[in-house]
């Protein structure tokens, strides 16, 4: 080899890693920080370009600011809750691998592949006055004729929470299913059948072995939900509009979308989107402390 | 202790596939049998049917008279090892070995009490407090069989326990695992397709087939009186040499034996009725004499030096064999060297069944 040629391979040896790194990194800087910065830098200016924390105290003071977070909060709880339950019920039932269970793994799935805005579609037919919910209903016997429960009134908020809890649950236990599902296969079965030898039943060996041994597995199904939940909007906004059920990232898109012609429309849809970020922050890393996730004494390589 | 008794036991797997085809087996008192087989003999799936993890399709299990198909493994009061050690990697060996204890609500010093004695028994009295990831597998596996004694069960079951230990390891568990049978005396089933751990560990083997079984005796029973070419080939390293030769008429010392480059005389009982007809010869290679004046001309094709011995493999004709043969004998590789196999310590096969003809 040349002393030209090495210079060259030297060259490439420093300059190379960073010449393919390039592509990434020029988009993520276009399409991710610099949104997220200048969202940020919106969120700390007011309208004469000063910085001010004058855009906080509007969306603290939005008389909708507390209901919205507290919507939030209650389908968050009882929907990562819920799905986490079922999920969890289906999983190891599908993991018994009996006749059937294929299938049902199958059906099961249907409403992963389903976009929000079609499934609040689906449900805003379904849920009306006239829609199939109340035809089916009447159709197996439930319903006299002619008789109808009016499921979308909008009057009772907690009817309507429990509606959206069970509507965000269905579609996105399949989803949980099949990471806990992934999880539980790849459980050496030797684990559960030793705790059936060593005296156990079925729920103990649930509660001492499967369930500590799939915790980094429940982790990521719950934090993914945990954040997805904090999120939702698309599917209440469909059913219900923007007005009867708020939650935080309705807000986001209320400013920007419905009212945008106010003067401070940009900037409050842009706070809003800061105060989220920093609580699904936070959520998230309580949520991995109280589970554990830093400071494993848990199967680690250093106990 | 306890016996083990199995009646008729019969496992098929999608209402076609029969693992295990009506098996009569008694577990006597206090006994080390072991299970050997090739892979798929069924042997994994009647352990697995006598501690309760696999449904039984037919038959009957006993346990000291009692029936448990029914029962679930925990009501069993079975203990087992599990080929991958199957130590739960989120608690303490402590923890691990406390498990059944403390499921059975044992008063919490009495645990710390047994925990510590079943832990200097298998020799991890010092890995209490460490995670099973932080141990080597043969700490593992020790952690497994102490878990397994803790309970004081009735039987033992051992699924191919040191299959996945390394050699060394794997001779060195042996013979703990059959020290620890002696101070425990506890009935113990062991499942093995290594024969020399079967010989070594059991007090009756019982070889099993295509979910049958073919044979069941003590490892010098199974060893020297195989019931058939099967078992005569399976167990031994290296195997019982089988040479074809055909039986000519009844002389004054016994039949003439004619085959390739084969030509001597073997006075032999059950060679009656097989006149005229070829039957197999079967010799272990350590029942085969190198001498001067014998009969049978073979040339030396390979040795193989284990230290205590060579293993010679030899040509007579087309037809080849391995023979165990004392160091101190001089023989040159593609050398032609005599043989003769050691009066009474062969046997015949029948070529087309494989049954021994003397049984």
């Amino acid at each position: 080899m040349s002393k030209e040629q090495s210079i060259k391979r030297r060259n490439w040896n420093q300059i190379g890693p960073y010449l393919l790194v390039a592509p990434a990194l020029i988009y993520y800087t276009l399409f991710w920080i610099r949104p997220v910065f200048k969202a940020f830098m919106i969120s700390i200016t007011d309208a004469s370009g000063h910085l001010s924390l004058e855009n906080f105290r509007l969306v603290f003071q939005d008389p909708t600011f507390i209901p919205a977070a507290q919507n939030t909060a209650i389908i968050v709880i009882f929907s990562v809750t819920l799905e986490f339950v079922a999920a969890m019920a289906l999983a190891l039932l599908i993991n018994r691998k009996f006749k059937g269970s294929g299938i049902l793994l199958f059906i099961a799935m249907i409403p992963m592949a389903l976009a929000p805005v079609a499934l609040g579609a689906m449900w805003k037919t379904g849920f009306t006055t006239h829609g199939w919910v109340n035809s089916f209903l009447t159709y197996i016997g439930v319903l006299d004729i002619g008789e109808k429960i009016i499921f979308l009134s909008g009057e009772s908020n907690t009817k309507n929470l429990i509606l959206i809890i069970l509507i965000d649950a269905w579609q996105v236990i399949p989803s949980m299913m099949i990471i806990l599902l992934a999880g539980l296969q790849g459980l050496p079965k030797e684990m559960m059948e030793a705790s059936y030898v060593f005296g156990a039943n079925r729920w103990t060996t649930l509660r001492k072995i499967t369930m500590p041994m799939l915790r980094a597995t429940i982790q990521t199904a719950v934090i993914l939900r945990l954040i997805s939940a904090l999120q939702i909007w698309l599917t209440i906004v469909m059913l219900f509009g923007f007005g009867r059920v708020p939650v935080l990232l309705s807000r986001v898109i209320y400013y920007n979308e419905e009212v945008p012609n106010l003067a401070n429309s940009f900037r409050m849809s842009s706070t809003y989107s800061v105060v989220i970020a920093v609580i699904i922050t936070i959520v998230a890393i309580l949520y991995l402390r109280v589970s554990g996730a830093f400071g494993r004494k848990n199967g680690g390589e250093s106990a | 202790m306890a016996t083990v008794e199995l009646k008729r036991l019969k496992k098929v797997y999608d209402r076609k596939v029969e693992a295990v085809k009506g098996i009569d087996l008694m577990v006597r008192d206090g006994e080390f049998l072991v299970l050997l087989g090739p892979s798929g003999c069924g042997k994994t799936t009647t352990m697995r049917m006598i501690a309760g993890l696999e449904e039984i399709t037919e038959g009957e299990v006993l346990i000291d008279g009692i029936s448990v198909g029914e029962l679930p493994p925990r009501k069993r009061n079975v203990s087992m090892i599990f080929q991958n050690y199957a130590v739960w990697p989120h608690m303490t060996v402590f923890e691990n070995i406390a498990y059944a204890l403390k499921i059975k609500k044992m008063d919490k010093r009495e645990v710390e009490e047994r925990v510590k004695e079943v832990a200097n028994l298998s020799g991890i009295e010092s890995l209490l407090d460490r995670y099973p990831d932080q141990l080597s597998g043969g700490q593992q596996q020790r952690v497994a069989v102490a878990r397994a004694i803790a309970v004081r069960p009735k039987v033992f079951l051992m699924d191919e326990p040191l299959s996945n230990l390394d050699a060394k390891l794997r001779v060195q568990m042996r013979t703990d695992l059959k020290e620890i049978h002696r101070s425990t005396g506890a009935t113990t089933v062991f499942v093995t397709h290594d024969q020399s751990e079967a010989m070594s560990l059991a007090d009756r083997i019982v070889i099993m087939k295509d979910g049958a079984i073919i044979q069941t005796g003590t490892p010098d029973e199974v060893y020297h009186n195989s019931v058939n070419r099967f078992v005569a080939d399976f167990i031994g390293t290296p195997p019982t040499n089988f040479l074809s030769v055909s039986v000519g008429e009844k002389e004054e010392e016994g039949y003439r034996l004619k085959g390739d480059h084969l030509d001597f005389v073997a006075n032999h009982s059950s060679l009656a009725g097989f006149e005229g007809k070829e039957v197999l010869l079967g010799v272990r290679p350590e029942d085969i004499d190198i001498l001067e004046e014998a009969p049978i001309e073979a040339v030396c094709r390979l040795i193989e030096p284990q230290g205590s011995h060579n293993i010679v493999s030899a040509q007579i004709g087309e037809q080849r064999m391995k023979l165990s043969v004392n160091p101190d004998i001089d023989l040159k590789i593609d050398q032609p060297f005599r043989l003769v196999f050691k009066p009474g310590q062969y046997h015949f096969f029948d070529p087309e069944t494989g049954e021994r003809l003397d049984k």
